[in-house]
């Protein structure tokens, strides 16, 4: 009788360290979050003040292009244009992946069609054409099926090929898994090889220099954790020069909590 | 002064770096120091590797390396030189850092006898006359 009382006092000891580790664990997450999200936010004004001044700066400059105070000027805004994104970028994902989720249901067809409002000036911009076909509804955070599709329709519309004006189709199928769906996101961009598919989702990774493609190389590393926030998971079939689909499992329903 | 303008000591250098701004400054920088008779550069790794597996190529003095690029980063590229082209690919690389290296990377780092020296960014004249001093080691 003894020694069973000692075993259960004991795995009751176990059970409360392993309870206090999840929570010390959480807490040091939560001030990792908070401390990107201050940094970001912080790093925000001087980038803006920094722009303006050198905005200021170039207009009296001389007007000569080939001067090299010219020159050196266009490197600085460049640089700082993509310090801006940068801080832009870092505050989206720390913004979503820090808030608590808030499952309520979603109809993706609605988010669908105002992300691409959102989008209107780029999707003219390139020329490009968005179809989006009938979309379930289904139990998931707003703000993150917002950041998932405006992510994934605008690097559709940013990867594209040279002269050939981005078509991108948003679709659901049926999942392998049950009481799920795939939504997904279909371009004719410039595609990714193979063996750099596994990268794309990594946190700043990118796959190009800057002055081809902008970017911070966090927005797929965004999509993938809005995935897993919702219970789901993200993969990509892409062939280069041909296209890319990006593809989202999600459940239907959440689990109450 | 001038006797190093007419022979610089750093004969060949190879600059790898994805970012366009850097690599012009940097460029100044070289060019204002005179040290360097003739730089190439490259903004995808693999260029770079293309390039020093060209038979005709001339015996590169010191590769300055960038490490976190995109598709080839640095430590893929030191790999890859290694295995195509054995150890001493370069009789120098200098790997440019952002920032300090986590303990993992330099672990990385160590296997590579060809990585001589790390930097902090930006490239400075120093960087450049440090690179002289370990030519002239190297010589022997």
């Amino acid at each position: 009788m003894l020694g069973a009382h000692n075993d259960l006092t004991a795995v009751k000891r176990l059970e409360e360290q392993a309870e206090t580790g999840r929570a010390a664990a959480d807490a040091a997450n939560e001030e990792l979050r908070t401390f990107a999200y201050s940094i970001a936010h912080d790093m925000k004004a001087p980038a803006n003040t920094l722009y303006s001044l050198l905005n200021r700066l170039s207009m009296m400059m001389p007007a000569d292009r080939q001067a090299p105070q010219r020159q050196l000027m266009n490197m600085s805004l460049q640089t700082i244009d993509r310090m801006r994104v940068l801080v832009d970028d870092v505050l989206q994902y720390t913004r979503v992946v820090g808030s608590e989720t808030a499952f309520r249901a979603i109809d993706l067809k609605e988010v669908a069609d105002s992300v691409v409002h959102v989008l209107a000036g780029d999707i003219e911009a390139m020329g490009a054409t968005v179809t989006i076909d009938a979309l379930p509804v289904l139990e998931a955070d707003a703000m993150q099926m917002r950041a998932l599709l405006q992510n994934l329709i605008s690097n559709a519309i940013k990867f594209n090929r040279d002269g050939v004006p981005p078509e991108i189709r948003v679709y659901s199928t049926k999942s392998k898994q049950p009481d799920c769906i795939v939504l997904s996101v279909q371009d004719n961009g410039i595609g990714i090889p193979e063996d750099m598919q596994d990268r794309v989702f990594a946190m700043f990774t990118r796959l190009h220099l800057h002055d081809e493609f902008a970017g911070a190389g966090l927005g797929l590393a965004l999509c993938r954790r809005i995935a897993v926030n919702h219970g789901g998971g993200m993969n990509v079939v892409s062939t280069p020069d041909i296209g890319s689909i990006f593809s989202v499992d999600l459940p239907i329903k959440q689990p109450s909590a | 002064m001038h006797s190093d303008a007419q022979n610089p000591p750093i004969n060949t250098a190879i600059l790898i770096d994805d970012e366009q701004v850097d690599q012009i400054l940097y460029k100044m920088v070289i060019d204002e120091s005179g040290l360097v008779q003739s730089l190439m550069s490259f903004r995808y790794a693999q260029e770079a590797l293309d390039y020093l597996q060209k038979p005709d190529r001339p015996e590169i003095d010191v590769i300055f390396l960038d490490i976190n690029m995109p598709r080839m980063t640095g430590f893929e590229f030191l790999e890859a030189a290694t295995a195509k082209l054995g150890a001493s690919f370069a009789k120098i690389v200098v790997v440019m850092l952002t920032t300090s290296m986590n303990p993992d990377d330099e672990e990385r780092a160590r296997q590579f006898p060809v990585v001589k020296e790390y930097i902090h960014k930006p490239l400075q004249k120093e960087h450049l006359e440090r690179v002289v001093e370990l030519l002239a080691e190297h010589k022997g």
